[in-house]
């Protein structure tokens, strides 16, 4: 949306969510540390270390399990919206996180004066054909190197230099970080640890955040099947203008399955695809707020006449055409090149 | 989301939960007994 580059896009939004995350992190940590360290002391300086890699691992794998949510979340409930706004920083200062973790194991071995120890480790290579006794560190650290990978391609300069697209299929990446870090501690600390909590853990999250995804893409299989034509040549009926809500629209899915949003502005009615230019979020769950179509996502605006964005922006939406046939509001699953005027006045 | 990252991600989903499950299934089953557990510290392993 921005018309020149721009390291970070900050406003007050962003920064209150980044000022929530930055102190929940620190609390999680600082609570972590306090209560391990009351319940059994730390007698060396190993010992320390430990905890603290304790804590920000525990840390960084809840993170990762409640960004995993968030997007399901607000699939199934529009006030988790506000959570999805700014999962980049979420994910970028998880990634830290999980640095910081790393940090602290070798903070760990060279305070034994045992650096070689952790390539040796790593590079025994008969235990990569075992599963217990697996080098579980190299899970970790294949799964900080994904982290790295997504925390330096979220910006939006990455976003538009691969096309949202491909954008989306990189960042899918993290599903199997996630998987990865569960591994890492299943045959890590699981292995040592004998307290019920662990796996517990391990399988609350994992269970809670496939649920989720599960729940959120069956509710929206129903979407993904194509609306008959039950017009001439094709169109699609969507209904009475009244039918779709003021500043609000109706999702209608063309025959290739893409969806497409009618939307209506008091007397105006048009209809764009669903895919935001951005990161093609879900344009019709989205509402025209000061005469704009605005994603819920990330607030990219588009006006509905021509599906583009007022200026100085620059994108552009396929709009479709619309009518009015016997009182009912008609689409032509057929895009029009974006930014054209399709929209139509309606009694 | 387009159709086709939809379609992608109800499929990659219950494959990755059920191989996650399974790995992390296995490794409680097992593992070691207690008194073979490592004390609760990262290993140190010696230099090949």
């Amino acid at each position: 949306m921005s018309v020149g580059f721009r390291a970070v896009q900050w406003n007050r939004d962003k920064l209150i969510y980044d000022a929530i995350l930055l102190v929940g992190v620190a609390v999680y940590i600082a609570g972590y540390m306090l209560i391990a360290w009351r319940s059994d002391p730390p007698k060396t300086l190993p010992d320390e270390i430990d905890l603290w890699i304790r804590a920000t691992g525990s840390c960084a794998f809840l993170m990762l399990t409640i960004i995993l949510s968030i997007g399901p979340l607000a699939r199934l409930d529009r006030r988790f919206l506000k959570a999805l706004y700014n999962r980049r920083h979420f994910g970028v200062l998880t990634f830290l996180v999980a640095l910081v973790h790393f940090g602290f194991l070798l903070d760990w071995y060279v305070s034994l004066n045992a650096l070689p120890n952790l390539a040796a480790e790593l590079t025994k290579w008969p235990d990569y054909l075992k599963f217990i006794g697996f080098p579980f560190k190299a899970l970790g650290l294949a799964a900080l190197l994904i982290l790295f990978l997504l925390a330096s391609t979220s910006h939006d300069f990455w976003l538009m230099f691969l096309t949202p697209r491909v954008w989306k299929f990189l960042h899918m990446a993290l599903y199997a970080a996630y998987g990865l870090v569960i591994m890492h501690v299943a045959l890590g600390h699981m292995q040592d640890d004998r307290s019920p909590l662990v796996p517990l853990a391990l399988f609350g999250a994992l269970g809670l955040v496939t649920a989720l995804h599960l729940v959120a893409g069956w509710r929206e299989r129903k979407g993904d099947l194509p609306d008959r034509p039950t017009a001439a040549a094709g169109w699609l009926t969507v209904g009475a203008p009244a039918s779709i809500p003021d500043k609000g629209a109706r999702i209608v899915t063309a025959p290739d399955g893409e969806r497409i949003a009618v939307f209506r502005d008091g007397a105006q009615v048009g209809a764009v695809t669903n895919l935001c230019a951005h990161q093609n979020g879900p344009l019709g769950e989205g509402r025209i707020i000061d005469g704009c179509i605005t994603c819920p996502w990330h607030g990219y605006q588009y006006r509905l006449a021509d599906g583009c964005a007022p200026p100085p922006f620059t994108e552009k939406l396929a709009t479709f055409r619309v009518r009015v046939q016997d009182g009912l509001i008609e689409v032509d699953p057929t895009p029009l090149a974006p930014g054209t005027p399709a929209a139509i006045l309606v009694a | 989301m387009t159709r086709t990252h939809r379609s992608l991600h109800r499929a990659v989903w219950p494959i990755l939960a059920m191989l996650v499950a399974l790995g992390v299934l296995l490794a409680l089953w097992l593992r070691p007994p207690p008194d073979h557990a490592a004390v609760s510290t990262p290993r140190l392993e010696q230099p090949a």
